[in-house]
């Protein structure tokens, strides 16, 4: 009777034991079932953190092929209007101030003039220092590109201006932005090492932009624009023929106009 | 494009505050057999509310009910609208889509869980509805090739297109959550969805045929022939030519609306539709061109040349910074007027996005 009772509770303990360790195991493979849940919810909402940060410049369809391929050869000639725009003598400007005070006045000025690019279908390229460039054009096509540059410089310019009386009161030194624009044909495309991916613009159109940029300088203008861009410009806009002149790397000199006001009424640029 | 129902960023109020049509809802009930709920933000809008009708309704017999449900859900994650892609989520999910089977379907890029031909179907429906660029003849010519047959292929671009339409206008009115997603939501109604779930597919099932409208010309009319005697032909006839006639939005604007959202996505034949329509108006072709061309026009007064500017912005969009814009368009303008211009620009963007109809081959 005394066996069978030791044996008994003996069977007992051993399946109170073996529940025990089952429960044990389930709990542990729950809890694994749940780290890898969360695990797989963050690589979820990284991908698409990604996809989001990247298709702000990048086609959808090359987002998708460069998530499921790691490349993208889906390189394309387009036609774009190219907008540069770089602060007057922020180099001497940079030696005089603060590393922190620096950075303020440069992150106040990308907030204002980057917020007007994108209100006016732009897209920005690429920080060069204190530069900014910026695409009208692509990813999606836009038969009114030059239109919204233009568009774009002058609300950019009025955004700086504003920015200054902002700068003023603070008895900090204000800017001086001068904008070049110009329109052609490109090869759009994500180009870079497999770590270090870029949808981006290449031609000759860019660096003739950055020449037209330079200009500014030499002509004492805010804005200018190449014959490129000139015809997207109706009536309400105020536009100079300059002299043309030579920049490196054109053999003929280059027509330019300058941008010098606006009539009547364009979003924010009035 | 949004992945998951949270990553969509959405303006929590309406542009409008609803305003129900008990007279209007009673109709549509005997009609379709329930009111949808969009229909109170579109009153007093009558071609609206009869548009947001076929919206509800099934009018593509030739496209498998499941089929039509995915493709709406595929073309809600692209344009990133919350309302309707909370709404076919959880429609799915009532029809017996499992919560694993949606996911797979919002992470998966190449829909490589579908067979082939829904495949296709749903790639061509993502191309309709971004239009960057639009389809082509060769998308046409795949799936004609893949077995569909040019009626199966004109309704799924409507669907895609009519999901476009409708994604911008959820977008632009910042509609609220469906209710179907609190219904979906509901433990006791997930408890009965094995016996419910019959009923409710039972229910999209009915195709919705209507009498089509006198023959219609405007912006728009090419398109209509490559339904040949679909329901969805008489659809969209009597929306297009209810927004036509109407008389709360000059001719002149309907057109040019159409005509800019033509220019925008580089459909020439819808252009020259529009600019057919406004020769009938009274411009002449060079003032055409300068108004497309520049976007401003001596014959425009700045509210419609505001409309202009608006519809542009629709086309492609991220979908905060257009509802910001709708908003800034709104303000000052009564609500007819408002909703119609709304609506006009939603279905000149999926009538556009139908035009690869056109080049059939």
């Amino acid at each position: 009777m005394l066996g069978a009772t030791a044996r008994w509770i003996g069977v007992a303990t051993s399946s109170l034991l073996a529940n025990a360790a089952l429960l044990v195991a389930l709990s542990r493979l729950r809890k694994r079932a749940e780290l890898l849940t969360v695990a797989r919810e963050k690589a979820a909402l990284d991908l698409q953190n990604l996809q989001q940060a990247f298709h702000q410049f990048a086609p959808q369809r090359v987002v998708e092929e460069v998530i499921k391929q790691g490349v993208s050869t889906s390189g394309e000639t387009r036609e774009v209007t190219v907008l540069f725009a770089d602060i007057v003598e922020f180099t001497a400007m940079s030696e005089t101030l603060g590393p922190e005070t620096l950075v303020r006045i440069l992150n106040g000025y990308f907030e204002a003039t980057c917020t007007a690019v994108m209100h006016h279908g732009g897209h920005i390229a690429n920080f060069l220092g204190d530069g900014i460039m910026a695409i009208f054009g692509a990813p999606e096509s836009n038969p009114w590109q030059s239109l919204d540059a233009v568009v774009a410089a002058l609300s950019m310019q009025k955004a700086v201006r504003k920015y200054n009386e902002e700068l003023a009161r603070q008895s900090l030194p204000t800017l001086d932005v001068r904008i070049g624009v110009h329109k052609g044909t490109v090869v759009a495309g994500v180009v870079g090492s497999t770590e270090n991916l870029e949808y981006t613009v290449i031609g000759d159109v860019v660096n003739t932009a950055a020449r037209i940029e330079n200009l500014t300088r030499k002509h004492g203008v805010d804005i200018l624009i190449s014959a490129e861009v000139r015809p997207a410009l109706d009536g309400r806009f105020e536009v100079r023929e300059l002299p043309p002149e030579y920049v490196k790397g054109k053999a003929d000199p280059i027509v330019t106009f300058a941008v010098e006001g606006f009539r009547g009424e364009f979003g924010d640029v009035d | 494009m949004a992945y998951s129902l949270d990553q969509v960023d959405w303006c929590d109020v309406p542009l409008i505050p609803p305003m129900p049509d008990p007279v209007w809802e009673r109709e549509s009930t005997k009609r379709l057999g329930f009111t949808s709920n969009t229909a109170k933000y579109l009153t007093p809008v009558r071609w609206m509310l009869r548009a947001d009708e076929f919206m509800q309704a099934r009018v593509t017999p030739n496209v498998p009910v499941d089929l039509s449900k995915l493709i709406g859900l595929v073309v809600a994650m692209d344009n990133s609208c919350r309302h309707c892609y909370g709404a076919f989520r959880s429609m799915l999910k009532i029809m017996g889509y499992s919560e694993g089977m949606v996911r797979k379907l919002e992470e998966s890029l190449t829909l490589k869980e579908f067979p082939k031909k829904d495949r296709l179907a749903l790639e061509f429906a993502r191309k309709v509805s971004r239009s960057a660029p639009r389809p082509s003849a060769a998308d046409y010519r795949e799936l004609k090739s893949a077995g569909f047959s040019p009626l199966e292929i004109a309704e799924i671009a409507y669907l895609a297109a009519n999901s476009a339409s409708g994604n911008r206008l959820a977008t632009l009115l910042a509609l609220p959550n469906d209710p179907l997603e609190e219904v979906e939501a509901n433990w006791f109604n997930k408890l009965k969805r094995p016996f419910t779930r019959k009923e409710f597919r039972a229910s999209l099932s009915p195709v919705f045929r209507s009498a089509p409208p006198a023959a219609y010309a405007g912006p728009g009319a090419g398109i209509l022939k490559a339904f040949e005697d679909s329901p969805a032909r008489a659809a969209l006839a009597t929306v297009l030519s209810g927004a036509w006639e109407s008389e709360i939005t000059p001719k002149r604007v309907k057109a040019l609306i159409f005509g800019v959202v033509a220019r925008s996505l580089g459909c020439q034949a819808c252009e020259g539709e529009a600019a057919e329509a406004l020769q009938h108006e009274g411009w002449t072709q060079p003032e055409i061109e300068h108004v497309m061309t520049y976007m401003n026009s001596e014959k425009l007064d700045p509210f419609e040349l505001k409309a202009l500017r608006f519809a542009r912005e629709t086309v492609h969009y991220q979908t905060r910074r257009v509802q910001e814009l709708a908003q800034n368009f709104a303000a000052g303008l009564d609500r007819e007027v408002l909703i119609e211009i709304v609506g006009l620009v939603c279905y000149a963007n999926g009538l556009v996005r139908m035009s690869v109809l056109l080049h059939r081959c």
